[in-house]
């Protein structure tokens, strides 16, 4: 059927000259392990019944499980994954009575998806595991028995964080526990997995307070160093199980270019649409994931209009909807009712609807990890299946599409964490000391600055040295004043007619549901009474309109307080205290793709207090740069693009800053232990508190974490080493390995790698723009 | 200057911390057998700076009059040790006048009431009544009552107070008259009246005094057990367990929610092994039961008032604790510390007469 799909598609002139490139992989038969001793008898007997033969990756982690290792399983979500690591659970808690583990899910929702696997398993073999949901949706009434008799408990991170205080309450289930399973493990980056290692070592010492040392379980989508990181995360040998041996259809996987003639022939959302169609129609169950909630309506909604016959058939998913209608979508996907579903990234959580025949990324979600869960979705057992990317005019997308052998080649992203950020360690050494004495044999554990912290700690008198060690005597709770991530707003209702449809944080309720703005809920429009920020609820009726609608954002940042200034190769370089606001100041009424009309909004402004650091350049640069890039081959088409000299002269400039804060970005990590995803930047010719050309480096963190302020302190080598990477980086017009960010909110445009360069060996050498920059190498 | 050094950001870091901690939310004790929600209330701040405004006052005069006084010179009491750890204790003592119900009474009244048998609800009760059934002991003879019947006799023989208040507990409220009847099989001087004071509303903060009472002939003799740094916490804990034996029982307020979760708590912060699980008669639902009508609210100052006719003066409001003994602690002056033992040494006293007056009152 796939085959037969493609042989269409590549014969049909709408859609051929778009496929840049299908990559096809073999499918491969099972390959199956064997296991002396065998499983115990019910869990064998229950395999039996459900005619499931134990694959080798499935056996391998088993083995290792029983001989005591730690693990980190790597294999794809389809190859039964959550199988090899429930089986050796099961047998554990079967052979010792009183053995206990912990699951721990990044989001409630899949907490509560694998206690129905696991209460399914319960009844399958029946031993009896009692297992429990534990988290801030778990009835009062039911917390005490949970503690006092569940053998597994799947909970979040959060939860955990507040839990560890009341150990005692827990005392039968720490002193027992077995096992830790940490499943979607590479969430656990950057700055949020820097607090997932410290709470794990918080939780490590409450285990040996109860005299227990359970094996932890790490479970992860494709990352380039999984190992590494679950170490990183437990301070623990892992042994990694990647041994795939899951039986698989052929799979194709088409690169999707609308842009392969340079210029805009359809928009993005309907090449996706008519693609979507496409697959759907050829009778594929098809997933489409877009990079925004809002898109996902739209193309469902519009998938639908052009589509009647499969009204029915062809549903949209939003992580805002309310359980029962996530369940009935679901289910639908399960039983084969719902052809055609277009989601965010909600479902590339890794909930469970099995594999699908198609699926179909609208842009590229940002990371290597993230694209391959996502096309990991399609694959069945015995047929072939199929992925496809759809390229948006992105220079980023442009790029992957066109170098098919580099994204084919990326396995995903290196994770990088720092527990002993003081900025993250701090906080956690304050509720270790709420739960334990903080003795001498833990005053290594958050990195070789815990000493200093805890001094730090005490001369505040939030901590108290005693004989037995740093005692917690602030006044409230550590757990409360200590948050695990930046997410600190309210939610937004939105209701129509005092009926819940569904919720959303503050930033996306004004950017969707202003004052005035169409909604797409379930391929319904709605359209937007009132939205009051002060009681968090948005008002909405239900309306048959033809527009849409698309808010106007304008982001300005500021500089709130400056804490330290310095001067570095001929550059001002200041650190201190930044603002960003986000302004929904209107928005456009839009007719398919076509701006009608435009309203005023009048909404607070989102304010966003953090750290950073930024440089500025004399205004000589802008001269400077034009000088040495004006004889460039490529000056004259673009002259006649712009239409003046003068705008190109402020594009190259504009894009030449705007390229060297990616490439700083991307640099970064190496230089500070952090994730680029951690970071933020925001570059400009001319900026209101300084009056110059500036590029401004901050902390993606509430109040901020610490990253722009040790980049700050390596200001002059982490020049050096930008301008080499785009001195020597063999790519004519920027990739990227340099200058192209995955998230960059402008769409990687204005980027000029050629102004970059030039600037960048000025200040990589101090020298003082003038003159000419070097000469370029082979720009033809 | 290069950049900021490290001791910058640690102090830094140090003062965040203190600001946020100081705008966190604490717990509300919910005065329920559930022991602290561990769910917190979102916005509730410990304000009780801006609740008291004379608290400011009281802290000053206090700072001005014992300044350069010690603590053996305000609190007459001595070092008391355990296993190589010391801490001090305040004594005193009090007049009580504790008459407690007879034995025997306690025991006809508990054997008059058919409900503590399963299967007997009031009606039912009120049918066997009526039949000329009027005692469990009569039920001995019941064709369907007397296995059950057997089995509370059996107890009620052991006079063991702990497995009664078990049994009642199964079929009436902790309200229940017959839950304190059972304080009669106790030897009076078994009583040990208890009250903590602490620095936050949950065990992840430390006790700072442990105050114990128990009679001794007509009076009451109390020991306070003050944590004079947090260092000597775990010697206080420790030391006031020795003070409870297997025969003990504990009297409190609201201690069944509170003081005796807390100080499980901090045993197991400190790794400290000891017994709390004796009979614990809880005052604050009983007292409820009888004087609910009559007072507008069942805090223990404001029963005290009303039947005791006692006035508290320059008293140190429940939420000031942690802030007078944070004062302390960063002056050194002792002035702080005095309205927090005299307010719980008069919180154990009212409780002791509390539970005199209950036998009183229920005679």
């Amino acid at each position: 059927m796939i085959e037969d799909l493609l042989r269409t598609l590549r014969e049909d002139p709408r859609f051929a000259p778009r496929i840049e490139h299908i990559e096809v992989v073999p499918g491969r038969e099972a390959v199956y392990g064997s296991l002396d001793p065998p499983l115990p008898r019910p869990v064998e007997a229950a395999l039996y019944r459900r005619h499931i033969r134990l694959y080798t990756h499935q056996c391998h982690a088993i083995r290792a499980v029983r001989a005591g290792k730690n693990i980190a399983v790597t294999t794809p979500t389809a190859s039964g994954k959550t199988m090899a690591f429930n089986l050796p659970v099961f047998e554990r808690l079967e052979r010792v009575p009183g053995a206990t583990a912990l699951y721990l899910y990044p989001t409630k929702a899949l907490a509560n998806d694998q206690l129905g696997v696991l209460k399914e398993w319960e009844r399958l073999t029946g031993i009896g595991i009692k297992p429990g949901v534990y988290d801030g949706d778990t009835p009062a009434g039911a917390r005490a028995g949970i503690r006092r008799s569940a053998r597994i408990v799947v909970s979040n991170p959060h939860e955990i964080h507040q839990v560890l205080a009341w150990h005692y309450q827990w005392e039968r289930f720490w002193a027992g526990l077995h096992f830790v399973v940490v499943d979607e493990g590479h969430r656990w980056r950057g700055v949020p997995g820097s607090h997932m290692a410290c709470l794990l070592r918080r939780l490590w010492r409450i285990c040996r307070y109860y005299g227990s040392s359970p094996q932890f379980v790490f479970s992860t989508a494709t990352i380039a160093n999984p190992v590494e990181l679950a170490q990183e995360l437990t301070g623990l040998p892992f042994e990694l199980v990647d041994d795939d041996g899951a039986p698989r259809g052929t799979r194709y996987f088409v690169l999707y270019n609308p842009y392969f003639a340079g210029r805009e022939i359809y928009s993005t959302h309907q090449e996706t649409r008519d693609l979507f169609l496409v697959l759907v129609r050829g009778g594929l169950q098809t997933l489409c994931f877009t990079v925004s909630r809002r898109t996902a309506e739209l193309i469902a909604h519009w998938a639908r209009e052009a589509a009647p016959e499969l009204a029915g058939r062809v549903a949209p998913y939003r992580a805002g909807y309310l359980p029962a209608q996530r369940r009935e979508i679901e289910a639908g996907l399960k039983q084969g009712t719902l052809q055609g579903i277009v989601a965010t990234n909600a479902l590339e959580l890794g909930i469970d609807v099995g594999s699908l025949d198609a699926v179909l990324i609208s842009g590229y979600p940002g990371t290597m990890t993230a694209t391959w869960q996502q096309a990991g979705r399609a694959g069945r057992r015995n047929a072939s299946s199929l992925a496809a990317l759809v390229a948006f005019r992105n220079p980023l997308d442009q790029y992957l599409v066109r170098h098919p052998h580099l994204f084919f080649d990326q396995p995903g992203e290196r994770a990088v964490i720092d527990p002993g950020n003081p900025y993250v360690a701090s906080g956690h050494l304050l509720c270790a000391a709420a739960e334990l004495p903080v003795g001498p044999g833990d005053e290594t554990l958050f990195g070789p600055q815990t000493g200093d912290i805890l001094k730090a700690l005490a001369a505040d008198r939030l901590l108290a040295a005693t004989p037995r060690g740093w005692v917690y005597t602030g006044r409230t709770r550590a757990a409360e004043a200590v948050a695990l991530d930046k997410i600190g707003g309210e939610v937004f209702k939105v209701l129509c007619e005092g009926r819940l449809l569904e919720t959303m944080d503050r930033s996306q309720a004004f950017r969707e549901v202003h004052r005035g703005a169409v909604l797409l809920h379930q391929g319904e429009t709605y359209l937007v009474r009132a939205l009051d920020p002060a009681t968090a609820t948005v008002e909405v009726v239900r309306k048959d309109v033809d527009y849409h609608t698309d808010v106007l954002k304008v982001v300005d940042i500021q500089v709130a307080g400056v804490l330290d200034r310095k001067t570095e190769n001929g550059l001002d370089v200041s650190y201190g205290r930044i603002e960003v606001t986000e302004s929904y100041v209107g928005y456009k009424i839009m007719k398919g793709d076509a701006a009608v009309g435009r309203e005023q909004l009048d909404l607070p402004p989102l304010r966003f207090a953090t750290t950073g650091f930024w440089f500025t350049l004399p205004e000589e640069a802008i001269q400077w740069v034009w000088e040495n890039r004006s004889a460039d081959p490529d000056i004259p088409g673009l002259v006649q693009k712009a239409g003046s000299p003068a705008r190109v002269r402020e594009t190259t400039f504009a894009g030449g800053l705007h390229a060297i804060e990616h490439a700083l970005i991307g640099i970064m990590p190496l230089y500070v232990m952090c994730d680029r995803w951690d970071i933020g930047g925001v570059s400009t010719p001319l900026h209101p508190d300084t009056l110059k050309p500036t590029v401004f480096v901050y902390d993606g963190y509430e109040g901020g974490i610490g990253l722009a302020e040790k980049a700050c302190e390596l200001f002059a080598p982490l020049v050096n080493t930008t301008y080499e990477l785009v001195r020597d980086c063999t790519c004519q017009e920027g990739c990227p390995a340099c200058v192209y960010s995955p998230k960059c909110g402008n769409g990687n445009v204005p980027l000029d790698k050629k102004a970059a360069r030039l600037l960048l060996e000025q200040m990589a050498t101090g020298g003082m723009f003038h003159g000419s920059g070097s000469p370029g190498q082979g720009l033809a | 200057m290069s950049g900021a050094s490290a001791a910058d950001v640690l102090t830094r870091l140090g003062d965040k911390w203190k600001g946020l901690i100081e705008r966190a939310a604490d717990l509300e004790r919910t005065g329920k057998a559930e022991p602290f929600r561990d769910r917190p209330r979102p916005g509730l701040v410990p304000d009780g700076e801006r609740n008291h405004p004379e608290a400011g006052d009281l802290l000053n005069r206090l700072l001005r009059t014992y300044r350069g006084a010690t603590l053996a010179e305000v609190f007459p009491g001595r070092e008391v040790g355990l296993d190589g750890s010391t801490c001090y204790c305040i004594d005193s003592t009090s007049p009580m006048d504790l008459h407690m119900i007879g034995r025997d009474t306690a025991r006809e009244r508990l054997l008059a009431d058919l409900r503590l048998l399963y299967g007997i609800g009031g009606r039912t009760q009120a049918s066997l009544k009526e039949q000329g059934w009027a005692t469990i002991g009569d039920l001995l003879r019941h064709p369907r009552h007397n296995g059950e019947a057997a089995r509370f006799l059996a107890i009620l023989e052991t006079g063991d107070a702990g497995r009664l208040i078990e049994w009642i507990r199964r079929w009436l409220p902790a309200s229940d008259p017959l839950a304190f009847y059972c304080s009669s099989f106790h030897p009076p001087g078994a009583m040990v009246v208890l009250d903590i004071e602490t620095l936050g509303l949950s065990p992840d903060r430390p006790v700072i005094l442990i105050g114990a009472a128990r009679p001794a002939g007509d009076d009451i003799v109390v020991r306070q057990y003050l944590v004079r740094d947090i260092g000597e916490e775990a010697a206080v804990v420790k030391t006031f367990l020795s003070q409870v034996h297997s025969g003990s029982f504990l009297v409190t307020y609201n201690g069944k929610s509170f003081d005796v979760p807390y100080v499980r708590g901090r045993m197991a912060y400190y790794g400290i092994r000891g017994r709390l699980d004796v009979p614990h008669y809880d005052m604050l639902p009983f007292a409820r039961r009888v004087w609910r009508e009559q007072v507008a609210d069942c805090r223990l100052v404001t029963l005290e008032k009303y039947l005791f006719a006692t006035a508290r003066e320059d008293d140190v409001p429940g939420d000031l604790v942690p802030a007078f003994y944070k004062t302390y602690q960063e002056t050194g002056n002792v002035g702080p510390l005095v309205p927090i033992v005299a307010h719980n040494r008069q919180d154990l006293v009212t409780l002791a007469r509390l539970f005199a007056r209950l036998h009183e009152e229920w005679r």
